[in-house]
């Protein structure tokens, strides 16, 4: 009985002879890589920090080969303007961004005379990633381990989104969350004035349109003073956006026969992915005197030539 | 024709040969390496290296905040065996110019700041990039207790590789 088990064995082993001695190594070499692979201690600490991961849900994650990229750039800026190298860091931003944004160096030394008062360090966060841009939330703060804190119960920061735009296989690196610029030619006429889109920035928050305003009348046109609510605003996916009135900000009004430049600008989140469609100026005045006093206001209206309102289509 | 099946045949088996015997000079090597490290030999006097090793490998499955307040516990823990080298090392470079520029002004900081026995209780922990902030309410036990919270700045170059600061006041 055993003598037959073992012939049997002796013929297997015979007939699968090259078939055993393959199976035998392949386990061998995984067992060696599993050993291998144990052994190896994995020094690189647990963290939660994931500073190429966006921080808006089921956003895509910043693409492995610009990840050194970014972080080089970041912290190259960020010690040119620590050591009041203006030059230097001022070259590395964009060129549009910097025209728009800084458009000569005197005010980007103004902003790092401000900023970085004392040397400051940062930290990092990609915010949101759409179409090859790359949004990052960059804190500078005073080197905190320098100081323990010691004069400050809690941490004190700047915070700055930084751009970075994928250009033929280049990074671009733009600040103050500033996106690019789009030349368009939308245009509205009627027998009073004739309104045309120049271009538009997009900032990551929000859309500045850059508007002509040519009046073909003898009559002031008033397009917005403040004087009622939403007297410009924007479509946004059928939703009425109101026009962003900043502090200084100044009512868009031509005299006759004259053209003027306006800038009007609406909150739109550049990753949110939506266009504007169309811009509303439901307060069009064609009036025969405008003194922008309030007392006359009600006056000026009585004789106004025209009150009326028309929608700007942007598509 | 059947002499060149044979060369091949022959060439695979030796190839096959080489490939165990590398693996087992592998495991070999890797098996006499395993029985080399530190912790097996007990009889062996314990080091600072040792030690460090020790806390490596305690801290290297736990999570950031937990490593973070072993940090702060083990330069707190030098301080109460009033091991002032060891914990002066850990301080960050230009904090200690700002602060304490010799370790003798900190060890005096140290001496009237702590007592050799006390409580720690962690609020909590704020990061921002790669800088931990954890606060911690410190209780000076023994003859005049005294509770005290105060923040700790922790940068972690690597496991069980880190500087740090505190408020210093």
């Amino acid at each position: 009985m055993l003598t037959d088990f073992r012939l049997k064995i002796r013929n297997f082993i015979k007939k699968h002879k090259w078939k055993v001695v393959v199976f035998i190594v392949i386990w061998s070499i995984l067992i060696a890589i599993n050993v291998i692979l144990k052994n190896i201690p994995n020094d690189t600490p647990i963290t939660t920090y994931t500073p190429h991961e966006p921080i808006i849900e089921n956003g895509d994650t910043t693409p492995k080969k610009w990840q050194d990229d970014i972080e080089n750039y970041i912290k190259q800026y960020v010690d040119y303007c620590n050591k009041k190298d203006y030059e230097k860091a001022y070259n590395m931003i964009s060129e549009n961004c910097r025209e728009k944004i800084y458009p000569n160096i005197d005010e980007f030394k103004a902003y790092v005379d401000y900023v970085f008062s004392s040397p400051k360090v940062y930290s990092i966060q990609n915010f949101s990633n759409r179409d090859n841009v790359y949004i990052y939330r960059v804190r500078l703060f005073e080197d905190i381990l320098a100081t323990g804190l010691t004069y400050s119960e809690t941490l004190q920061y700047f915070e700055d989104r930084f751009i970075f735009t994928e250009d033929n296989g280049k990074l671009l690196m733009s600040v103050k969350s500033y996106i690019g610029d789009e030349k368009t030619d939308y245009m509205y006429e009627d027998q009073y004035m004739r309104i045309t889109i120049k271009s538009k920035s997009i900032m990551y928050d929000e859309e500045i349109y850059n508007i002509e305003v040519q009046n073909k009348t003898e009559y002031t046109i008033v397009l917005a003073d403040d004087e009622t609510a939403n007297e410009i605003s924007f479509i946004v996916q059928g939703e009425n956006r109101p026009m962003l009135v900043e502090e200084n900000w100044q009512a868009i009004y031509v005299k006759p026969r004259s053209n003027n430049n306006f800038t009007i600008s609406c909150t739109q989140f550049f990753d949110e992915g939506v266009n504007t469609t169309g811009i509303n100026f439901d307060s069009v005045r064609v009036l025969r005197s405008y003194s922008g006093k309030e007392e006359l206001k009600e006056q000026e209206l009585e004789n106004a030539v025209s009150l009326y309102g028309f929608t700007l289509s942007l598509e | 024709m059947k002499s060149n099946k044979k060369n091949i045949k022959r060439s695979i088996k030796i190839a096959l040969i080489v490939c165990t015997t590398i693996i087992i000079c592998l495991l070999f090597l890797l098996l006499v390496l395993y029985l080399n490290k530190p912790e097996n030999q007990e009889d062996q006097v314990r080091t600072q290296e040792e030690r460090d090793e020790q806390i490596t490998n305690i801290i290297r499955p736990k999570g950031e905040k937990e490593r973070v307040q072993i940090y702060v516990a083990e330069f707190l823990k030098h301080i109460e065996k009033k091991e002032y080298d060891e914990a002066y090392a850990l301080l960050y470079d230009q904090f200690k110019k700002n602060y304490f520029p010799t370790i003798s002004s900190f060890s005096s900081y140290a001496e009237e700041k702590y007592s050799d026995l006390m409580k720690l209780e962690y609020d909590s922990i704020e990061r921002q990039g790669n800088y931990y902030i954890l606060t911690v309410t410190i209780t000076n036990l023994g003859e005049n207790e005294k509770e005290e919270t105060q923040k700790f700045i922790v940068y972690e170059n690597g496991l069980n590789d880190y500087t740090l600061s505190f408020q210093a006041k």
